[in-house]
């Protein structure tokens, strides 16, 4: 069942942008860990609806977790009477975009169902409720599950050499599935060399790429769809969304500087103060 | 031997290479893959590649499911995510089952035409690349699918769902139908019901009619969250 905000119910549903319950809300916060062994979520519903507590309560209905991913057919349904709840999952199970739809749905037979919270267009008449049918549902989260995600961003950049250009100058190439960092032969080859020592990584970071981050997510600030198909862009949007980040609501530094993980600060605590890790 | 997976980089030269590589798509063989470490990168599971050679066909019998429950016994233990790694089909596909996969897909005379087929069966392109363009990967999901289905067997669930491309692709292109075990099980077991008599529900009109009313139940019902009794009756009202 897709989250449908224009969908019409045959009875009364508390959700997002409905009017069936005005002053009441359902809504859920998850929160996804990927380790090494296992893909972990925390779930929390809160819901104010009082009528609907009452029935969870008296076991004529429970709260109903759908953990679906279309990518690996996985769909597992947490269901409970309880309103937050600890979920694993194996993590050859899960690649790709991740669902993690809300419901409160009725397990009981509901034969005569009132709320003072209903809107109250739909009069005072009791509403029967049958197993399956739902009494609140709430937008679903979305996370993305892929091993380039969990790199680090930079994993997107590419440096590679082009010819004319003079050193210290170089340019960023957007039309390709790694964001091409240009450089001069001989800027190429310090670069690489520089690499090799931690300090001199987190200047490169919190210099050229930082730069080259920044550009990129003002690039699919005004994309219009051409870069869609191309990794790097998914890479930053998935991390984006995994991240709770919401690029348009930003200026592209301050997404960049999120995305990244705070870089000056790295720089602070490992070369500044020279503490290792 | 370790199962081995190409290199990003080696499909992508493998892919821009399909016109210069007609030939040997037509009459040649990769093998060169196979004997250069330098293309390859291993995974840390043990594979039998002899297990491979029971996956075959002519061009008058594409034998599906055999070929289905052969790759599944040779690589059930695959995680889904790793099922969903294109470097692990284009692999086998140009390799192990080079042979299989032109038989079964084969390589139209006109380069163009051929070009766009080969880079639909041995590669896997597109949303939908896995479980019905790649040649070996198809395979797989399907058997992935029926394993998990409730009340049959592998053979009988792969042979209703392979019998017609009109049922199998409206099953597998409805997640609430494909995701769903208690769904997907009830609508295998009416399917099965079908094959075993007048084979009326593999009509394209009955079997969308009916999958349009289940449809119109879940809208209002959460399906998934039922039993799979309570969604037994719900689909026995439908089909």
């Amino acid at each position: 069942m897709k989250f449908d905000p224009n969908k019409a119910f045959p009875y009364p549903v508390l959700r997002p942008y409905s009017d069936d319950y005005p002053q009441v809300d359902f809504q859920t916060t998850v929160d996804l860990t990927v380790g090494t062994d296992n893909i972990a979520a925390q779930i929390e519903c809160a819901i104010s609806a009082e009528a609907i507590v009452d029935q969870i309560e008296e076991g004529n209905a429970e709260y109903v977790w759908v953990v679906s991913c279309r990518d690996t057919y996985f769909r597992t349904v947490i269901k409970t009477a309880q309103s937050q709840v600890a979920a694993e999952f194996p993590p050859g199970s899960l690649r790709g975009e991740v669902q993690i739809d809300p419901y409160v749905v009725v397990t009981r037979p509901i034969p005569d169902y009132t709320s003072s919270d209903l809107n109250p267009e739909f009069g005072k008449d009791p509403f029967a409720f049958s197993p399956g049918d739902i009494l609140a549902q709430d937008e679903p989260q979305v996370f993305f599950i892929d091993r380039d995600l969990f790199r680090p961003l930079t994993s997107v950049f590419e440096l590679v050499k082009r010819d004319g250009l003079s050193d210290g100058e170089w340019l960023i190439d957007f039309e390709q599935d790694h964001v091409q960092i240009q450089l001069s032969a001989s800027m190429k080859e310090a670069i690489d060399d520089a690499r090799n020592s931690p300090a001199n990584r987190l200047i490169l970071l919190n210099s050229l790429y930082f730069s080259a981050v920044t550009e990129a997510v003002q690039k699919l600030l005004q994309d219009e769809g051409e870069y869609d198909t191309y990794r790097w862009a998914q890479i930053i949007r998935q991390q984006a969304v995994n991240n709770g980040l919401d690029l348009s609501a930003h200026d592209a530094y301050v997404s960049a500087n999120r995305l990244m993980k705070y870089p000056l600060n790295v720089l602070n605590v490992r070369v500044f103060q020279g503490k290792t890790e | 031997m370790k199962l081995q997976l190409l290199k990003k980089a080696t499909v992508k030269d493998l892919y821009d290479s399909v016109p210069a590589n007609l030939e040997r798509y037509r009459i040649g063989d990769f093998a060169h893959l196979k004997a250069d470490p330098g293309l390859l990168i291993e995974s840390q599971h043990e594979f039998d590649p002899s297990a491979l050679a029971l996956i075959h066909c002519t061009k008058d019998d594409d034998r599906e499911v055999e070929n289905c429950v052969a790759v599944w016994n040779a690589l059930h233990w695959l995680s889904p995510y790793l099922a969903r790694d294109e470097r692990l089909w284009t692999f086998l596909t140009h390799v192990y089952l080079l042979e299989y996969s032109r038989t079964r897909w084969p390589i139209p005379k006109d380069d163009e035409t051929a070009i766009k087929e080969i880079r639909r069966h041995f590669f896997v392109s597109g949303g939908r690349g896995f479980e019905r363009d790649n040649a070996v990967a198809r395979l797989w999901w399907m058997a992935y699918l029926c394993d998990k289905a409730e009340g049959l067997s592998l053979h009988d669930s792969l042979k209703v769902l392979l019998y017609k491309y009109d049922v199998r692709a409206n099953i597998m292109e409805r997640p609430t139908t494909s995701q769903s075990i208690h769904v997907f099980s009830a609508v295998l077991k009416k399917l099965k019901k079908s094959y075993d008599g007048d084979k009326s529900l593999f009509e394209r009109e009955a079997f969308r009619s009916a999958m349009r009313e289940l449809n119109l139940i879940g809208g209002t019902k959460l399906l998934p969250a039922l039993s799979s009794r309570e969604v037994d009756h719900f689909v026995d009202s439908c089909f």
